[in-house]
């Protein structure tokens, strides 16, 4: 694995989460709904822990919760500044390096055997991946309730020369 | 049946850093993934005959063939598999991990950046390199799964965890597909 490939999703992520927070809080009924704020709580939160995980922050330290969803959208939104200095102090040899993962009581419980060792690049993946996932059932969930998800394939921010994310209420520098 | 992870060890092994491992993992867990939702799928009566399962599962699979043919330069169908029941429909998703495999094992690193000519997209769009391509078909496939798991919740199923980490946890099994 390549750093520069999992950079590349790491900024379609970025365009993509935006994308989805767009839509939601365009509409009216989207910005009230608890399941799409229990979606992207979800999703947010985990691009967080691994990033602890990554830094080896404190596991137990509490994430802030929120109420209002511009705030819940804002800590989504200060992730990437945060992600992208990450990246500043990878090279491809780095994530490919084994890493421990701390939770790896609980997952052998899940598993039912103790978990194969993992590398960064590997958890970095899994960030993209589950981020990908949770954002198909928010768009999903925003549709049902009568909103207009948005497009966010890889392939489409390809097309449009790979854009910089464009988040609702931040001007960007 | 069998069928994933023949993408063989002495490749995986030359390239240690680069990009081709990051597409066999994903493809690899993509056919995990794939086989896991199935299951979930025909272990749920309710599913069996549910038009939005059907739909789902075929936009999935349809998309999966549809960029195949297109790497291979072949014509694509867009109303390909439209009349399959929801076996035959399976038998064709396990059929094309099987015929992608084969497909990748064929692929260089030096093929990843080669610009990959869609047909029927408007050309003032720019143009995706292969490497590009294969990650397209891979998160497409794990959002239109995670709409999938979703629906499959609401009408009494009890679907698999397949996330990525998950699969590496395992230590990247092969996929097992379900048969009913």
């Amino acid at each position: 694995m390549d750093i520069k490939s999992l950079k590349e999703l790491y900024k379609h992520m970025e365009w993509a989460d935006a994308k989805v927070w767009t839509a939601v809080m365009a509409s009216e009924d989207g910005k009230i709904d608890s399941k799409l704020k229990d979606y992207f709580y979800h999703l947010h939160m985990v691009e967080f822990a691994f990033l602890r995980l990554w830094e080896s922050e404190a596991r137990e330290n509490p994430y802030p919760t929120f109420e209002d969803r511009k705030e819940l959208m804002l800590w989504g939104h200060s992730y990437y500044k945060k992600i992208f200095e990450y990246f500043e102090t990878l090279s491809d040899e780095k994530i490919v390096e084994p890493i421990i993962v701390p939770w790896s009581e609980m997952i052998e419980k899940r598993i039912g055997r103790a978990p194969q060792t993992t590398t960064i690049s590997e958890t970095m993946l899994q960030v993209t991946l589950h981020s990908t996932y949770h954002r198909g059932q928010i768009n999903s969930r925003l549709r049902e309730i009568g909103g207009e998800p948005p497009l966010v394939d890889y392939i489409a921010w390809v097309w449009l020369d790979r854009p910089s994310a464009d988040w609702p209420f931040i001007i960007s520098k | 049946m069998l069928l994933c992870n023949k993408i063989d060890e002495h490749k995986r092994k030359i390239y240690k850093v680069n990009t081709i491992n990051l597409i066999y993992d994903l493809f690899n867990h993509m056919c995990w993934a794939d086989a896991l939702m199935w299951e979930s799928v025909l272990k749920t009566p309710s599913a069996i005959q549910d038009r939005t399962i059907f739909e789902q599962l075929h936009h999935i699979h349809l998309c999966q063939h549809a960029w195949l043919l297109i790497w291979q330069e072949k014509a694509v169908d867009p109303n390909a598999g439209t009349d399959f029941d929801l076996l035959a429909l399976k038998q064709w998703g396990e059929t094309y991990h099987k015929d992608v495999m084969k497909y990748l094992a064929s692929v260089q690193e030096a093929d990843l950046e080669r610009l990959t000519n869609v047909p029927t997209v408007d050309e003032i769009l720019h143009l995706p390199s292969l490497r590009e391509t294969f990650i397209q078909i891979t998160t497409h496939s794990t959002y239109h799964r995670g709409q999938l798991i979703k629906y499959l919740r609401s009408i009494g199923g009890v679907p698999s965890q397949t996330d990525f980490i998950k699969w590496v946890f395992l230590g990247k099994p092969m996929s097992i597909w379900f048969s009913s």
